[in-house]
């Protein structure tokens, strides 16, 4: 008898596809990006300000950047990827602000801008361009972002705990109003290299990071490999994906 | 072809049928040396002639853990899938025996094989992955006993998860997945708890454990693959 061998036939799993990642420039939502881009699938990445970047981003694999505010410009924007790419088939709703001001113990120094700018662009524009993408999409995903304070609460981060909170309950309920035919998911990240992590001294870096049981911050090419399983599962959804080396253990 | 695991060696319990056959074929593939262990020959025979070479170990990891670890000489990753409902009942139906029996089967298996698994785990700091059920993270009427078993497999990997760093321990939790022989009203009944209307299959359970293995930043996580069934964390 001879062993079946392991070698199987080169096909890229996005091969066709065709992606918009949201805040897309830089971090978290350009290593979706580019894992997405190195699958076989078309990119888009919006962007709100940062449009060189952006467009350094895009070119580095051959897909578009595209301006926009994920809270007021929702439809617009994924028209724009239709106009561009011809079709949506995965939408990763990564797009949030990270303002070292919102990050506060004191509750009186909570400002309705703050609320307003985070709910906005966190909550407001997640919903939005799944509305908008589930208008458009045949089938597809929808991949959101949420953080560990969704679940478990964090002193300085009210406004954001709030706004991640509500990416939790959004993503439960668009699964079941999208299903079967567009699988929503989200994915609760713990300490990765990127926004808040970047704001924090040396001593400080050390001492979050003895708090993870792996001992050291999240990759966000480790975030894509996570955004690249849901991408291409079809019998995962309305699923919360704790990546975070073991630190909320929830 | 994916040769991200060439020069690891992977277990598999209760691999030579359904899930578990499904996940060791999935490693193979992906370049690991692949060992799986069962109770039934023939089952483990076949697996081998699917998947190719994989050695193959006859052992029920209920009783048979310190001669399974005989053959296991070093190790990457450990796949605790090896379980199974023996009855169908409802609390009051379901003795003490019955509990002893399914805790037995679904969880203590789990905690010998991890013990005799961990000096090997920590030399490679490699990873364990423990296929739970989405019955263990929201009860459904599978019985009490095999949900409480399940229920304990997610919090021992969630408790491991701090305790055996650098090792890596997560779980997989599927939804119904028809493995065995299914009656169609079983198949209908499962599909209908889904939000995708459908059972799953072995292959997308394997994709999950395929992931959790690859994903360096994933520890103490319950993967939840089961169609929506289940939403909670």
């Amino acid at each position: 008898m001879k062993a079946p061998s392991r070698s199987r036939a080169p096909e890229l799993p996005l091969a066709g596809k065709v992606a918009l990642v949201t805040g897309g420039s830089r971090g978290i939502g350009a290593a979706v990006a580019r894992a997405f881009a190195a699958a076989g699938a078309k990119v888009a990445i919006n962007y709100r300000k940062s449009r060189d970047e952006a467009q350094a981003t895009a070119d580095s694999f051959g897909g578009a950047a595209l301006k926009g505010d994920v809270g007021r410009e929702a439809d617009s924007l994924i028209a724009a990827v239709v106009k561009n790419f011809g079709r949506l088939d995965i939408l990763v709703n990564n797009a949030g602000r990270s303002d070292p001001k919102a990050w506060t113990e004191d509750l009186d120094a909570v400002t309705d801008e703050m609320w307003d700018e985070v709910l906005d662009t966190d909550l407001r524009g997640t919903f939005r361009c799944s509305r908008a993408a589930a208008r458009v999409m045949k089938q597809g995903k929808i991949i959101n972002v949420t953080s560990i304070p969704a679940l478990t609460g964090e002193r300085e981060a009210i406004v954001y705990s709030i706004a991640k909170a509500g990416v939790l309950g959004m993503t439960k309920s668009l699964a079941m109003l999208l299903a079967p035919r567009i699988q929503v998911n989200c994915m609760a990240l713990g300490s990765v290299e990127t926004g808040w992590v970047e704001w924090l001294t040396p001593a400080q870096r050390k001492s979050y990071a003895s708090a993870i049981p792996v001992g050291r911050f999240g990759k966000p090419d480790e975030v894509g490999q996570l955004a690249l399983f849901l991408a291409e599962s079809d019998w995962v959804t309305g699923q919360t994906y704790v990546l975070d080396g073991g630190e909320a253990r929830v | 072809m994916d040769n991200s695991l060439a020069g690891k060696t992977a277990l598999v319990t209760g691999g030579s049928r359904g899930i578990g056959r499904a996940v060791a074929k999935v490693l193979y593939h992906a370049g690991a040396r692949v060992i799986i262990c069962g109770r039934d020959p023939k089952s483990l025979i076949a697996a081998a002639k699917e998947i190719g070479e994989i050695i193959c170990v006859p052992a029920d990891v209920r009783k048979d853990v310190k001669k399974l670890f005989r053959v296991v000489d070093r190790l990457d990753i450990l796949v605790n899938n090896a379980g199974g409902m023996e009855h169908y009942g409802g609390f009051e139906k379901t003795g003490l025996d019955a509990w002893r029996s399914t805790f037995e089967l679904n969880l203590f298996s789990a905690v010998e094989v991890t013990r005799a698994a961990l000096p090997l785990l920590r030399k490679s700091k490699g990873c364990i992955v423990n296929i739970a059920s989405d019955v263990g993270r929201r009860p459904f009427d599978m019985g009490p006993d095999y949900c409480a078993a399940k229920a304990g497999l997610i919090s021992l990997t969630r408790y491991l998860a701090a305790e055996l760093a650098p090792v890596r321990v997560n779980a997989v939790a599927p939804g119904p997945v028809v493995t065995g022989s299914w009656s169609p009203a079983d198949i209908r009944k499962a599909a209908s708890r889904t939000l995708m209307k459908r059972t799953g299959t072995t292959e997308e359970v394997a994709s999950a454990v395929l992931f959790a293995v690859k994903c360096g930043y994933l520890n103490g996580a319950v993967c939840g693959v089961d169609g929506g069934a289940v939403r909670t964390p």
